[in-house]
Order: structure tokens, then C-alpha cells, then sequence
């Protein structure tokens, strides 16, 4: 499984650097994930993300830093545990970008595989995206994800891992439908099992269906609290 | 001040706060790699011997409880766990099997004993056990030994349902299918792929 997920992601840079051309963006993407235990099996999750971009243009065009704090995500979401590595996911979330609130519904099943040396997470997940005098938008997403410790077997307290997810996103909107591929390798590390800070790179291409390929190139830092 | 940078300043202020008020309890509990140099002799000396030429990788395991080593390596297919303490003297050897080569009269006994315990239930993983001499267990492990005439026991993960409650548990079994352990598993936190 290991060997496998290497190839796709190995795969994946090599077709992503080849048609790395046109537009991008890059910048920073902070994000803190509060999940608060509200019973056995209901939680209560809060997502703030912010987004800032520190430059963007056309590829070989000379590169120019231009600041501009681009949006923010707040989102509010419940969860239903239905067995110890399953949940349901849903809420809501606001993005603030410009005048007005751009509004988000989201649905999620995830379901986490435990093995010897290494975790696997799986999600699918739908949203539904409405913006003031825009034609709304729909996404089905996959993502999975896989962590390993960098000592031992598995992940304690005061020890770094490694982490990476892929995902694709496929978009439908007024009759359009677009494809967004995302790879997003990480650092991380467990002061404790409830409390786990990451850094890392979240690579997005999109667009590429109809040939003008948008690229966007993030640092990430995600701190995850459960309390 | 336009409102993004509000909204901006807000996550800033969030993450500020939280770090300063995360005290969270710490239990320590934590396995590391460790070099076969850091090993006592009489472990390393037990593993080669008994799986000549086979790669192994040895962990250090640090809990409340004390310490103990662990050599993890694989051995026709099967991952085979040999558990030491910290001077060397061997604990036991586990190996993962599946539930077709539990003896017939262990599995039934096993089955009908969760069959009271849970509305349905899966068995999520076994691994067999074996505790005893270091004779002995060289014996099996090396075959001068007939593994079938010694005792083993059975260390099994199940998920199951109470009252339309999923639960999961890890059990020890004995060879005759006797309970001897019933331990609630607890999962890791899964935030951090799920969200």
C-alpha cells in the first residue's frame, strides 16, 4: 500500500510539473481545527482558515510579491461517530472574501484504516457552495490521506510524522464541470493525541480540463486541538 | 480596518489563545526504534538464533508501567512480535493468523462465548500467543517442537454491537477458549485525517 501511494504521488508530480504552466498563485494557508467532544459520539468541530497570498501571476512571467489577504473560512460543522474509525460530517461554513459572505453547506463520511506502521484516512464529501449573483456550485470530493511515524510504529506523544493527502475535487457549476487535483505533503508532530501541529505544502492545480491550468502553491500550518 | 483583516486578526488571536490554555493531561506512553547495539545480548542472541538470516527491527516501549523491547519481523508472510523485558528475559511471541487456523473446539467456544457478549460482533484481528520458557518457545519457533501440543493463547480485536451500540474490544483468550482478558480499545485521535 505504501509502495502504491508513493507511485500515485511520484505519478501525480510528474504529470502536475509537466503541465505547470499558465497561472498561480502562492502564499500561506493557516488553519486550526477545534473539535469539542459534545457526547459519546457527537462532536462539535470548528475550522478557521485563512488565506493569504504572498504573490501570483502567469508562469515565466518575472516573479512579483504582491501581499493580499485574500479570504477567510470559518466553518461550523457536527459529527456522528458510527463505529470507532467511522463518521458522519455535516455543517456549514463562511467565507468571507469581499463585500459579502460566500455560504457553504457540507457533507462528509470518513472512515480512518489502522494498520501495522501507518494510518489511513478516506473521506467523501459533497458542498454546495452559494455567492450573491453567482450560479451556485457542486463538488464531490475524495480525499485520502496517509500518516506514518518517523520512530516506531506509531505515532506518540512528542514525536514527528509524516503525512500526505490527496484529493480531487470535481466541480459542477451552471453546466460546467471542472476537475481539481490537490497534494498536499506534511510535517507533523503530537505534543499529545489531542493536540498535533503541521506544516507543509498544499500543491492545487485546476482548470486544466479546458487548458488554461490554474496553479496555486500554499504553505501550510494546521494545528488540530480535540477537547 | 476592511473585514477580511478583522477575520484575520481573529484566527491570529484564536491560535494565541488556544496555545496558552492547551494543558492537556500527558499520558506517557511511547515506542520507539531502537539499533540491535541498544539491545540486551540475550534478546539479540534468541531472535538470530530463531530466525536465522531474517531482517528484524527492534522498539523500545516506554509506558508508566516500566519498559520492555520488542523485535517486529516477518517470517513467511506472517509478522511475528517477540517481547522482551528490559533485561532480556523473553515475554512472549505473537504472530497475526486468521480465524481458520484456530483450532475448530477454540473458535466455537470463542464464537459462542461473543455470541452472549454481543448482539453481532467481527473479528477484526488475532494473533496468537505464546508465553513459556525461552526453551520452549525456541523449540516451536525453531520446529523441535510441536506447536500443536503446546498451549497457546489468543489475543483478538473485536468490533461488536451492545444495545445497537458499536464497541470494539480486544480480548485474550485461552487455548480452550476461556476468556481471560476483556480490555475496551481506544482509538487514536483521527482529527487530523478526517477534517
Amino acid at each position: 500500500m505504501t509502495k502504491r501511494l508513493l507511485i500515485l504521488i511520484l505519478v501525480l508530480a510528474a504529470v502536475m510539473s509537466s503541465i505547470a504552466q499558465e497561472s498561480y498563485r502562492t502564499g500561506i494557508l493557516p488553519q486550526v481545527n477545534l473539535n469539542m467532544k459534545l457526547s459519546d459520539n457527537w462532536r462539535l468541530v470548528l475550522r478557521a482558515e485563512s488565506r493569504q497570498v504572498v504573490a501570483s501571476g502567469l508562469f515565466g512571467d518575472p516573479f512579483e510579491f504582491g501581499y493580499d489577504n485574500n479570504l477567510t473560512d470559518l466553518a461550523l460543522l457536527t459529527s456522528r461517530r458510527i463505529s470507532g474509525t467511522q463518521n458522519f460530517t455535516f455543517g456549514y461554513q463562511m467565507r468571507l472574501a469581499g463585500e459579502k459572505p460566500i455560504h457553504r453547506t457540507i457533507q462528509q463520511y470518513s472512515l480512518v484504516s489502522v494498520h501495522n506502521s501507518f494510518r489511513l484516512g478516506h473521506r467523501f464529501a459533497a458542498d454546495q457552495t452559494f455567492e450573491p449573483e453567482e450560479t451556485a456550485e457542486y463538488r464531490f470530493r475524495y480525499r485520502i490521506s496517509f500518516e506514518t511515524a518517523l520512530s516506531g510504529q506509531s505515532v506518540d506523544p512528542g514525536e514527528f510524522y509524516f503525512k500526505v493527502n490527496q484529493e480531487q475535487l470535481h466541480g459542477f457549476s451552471g453546466g460546467e464541470y471542472d476537475l481539481e487535483l490537490r497534494l498536499a505533503p506534511a510535517l507533523g508532530f503530537e505534543f499529545t493525541d489531542n493536540n498535533k501541529l503541521e506544516a507543509g505544502f498544499d500543491n492545487r492545480f485546476s482548470s486544466f480540463l479546458n487548458g488554461s491550468l490554474r496553479s496555486s502553491f500554499w504553505l501550510t500550518i494546521g494545528w488540530f486541538i480535540s477537547i | 480596518m476592511d473585514k477580511n483583516k478583522r477575520w484575520s486578526i481573529f484566527t491570529c488571536l484564536l491560535l494565541t489563545l488556544l496555545s496558552v490554555s492547551l494543558t492537556a493531561q500527558v499520558k506517557f506512553e511511547r515506542e520507539y526504534r531502537i539499533k540491535p547495539v541498544d539491545v540486551p545480548k540475550t534478546a539479540v542472541s534468541f531472535v538470530d538464533s530463531a530466525f536465522r538470516d531474517i531482517p528484524v527491527r527492534w522498539y523500545m516501549e516506554t509506558s508508566s508501567e516500566g519498559k520492555s523491547i520488542e523485535a517486529k519481523l516477518m517470517r513467511n508472510r506472517t509478522l511475528y512480535s517477540i517481547e522482551f523485558d528490559e533485561s532480556g528475559n523473553l515475554e512472549d511471541v505473537e504472530f497475526e493468523i486468521s480465524a481458520g487456523d484456530l483450532p475448530e473446539k477454540t473458535l466455537d467456544a470463542i464464537r459462542k462465548w461473543l455470541g452472549n457478549r454481543f448482539s453481532t460482533f467481527r473479528l477484526m484481528k488475532i494473533q496468537q500467543q505464546w508465553t513459556g520458557s525461552r526453551h520452549e518457545i525456541y523449540g516451536i519457533l525453531t520446529g523441535k517442537m510441536d506447536p500443536d501440543q503446546y498451549p497457546a493463547r489468543y489475543e483478538i480485536v473485536v468490533r461488536g454491537k451492545i444495545s445497537g451500540k458499536t464497541v470494539w474490544y480486544e480480548y485474550l483468550f485461552s487455548d480452550s477458549g476461556e476468556m481471560l482478558s476483556e480490555i475496551p480499545v481506544v482509538f487514536k485521535n483521527t482529527d487530523n485525517l478526517v477534517y
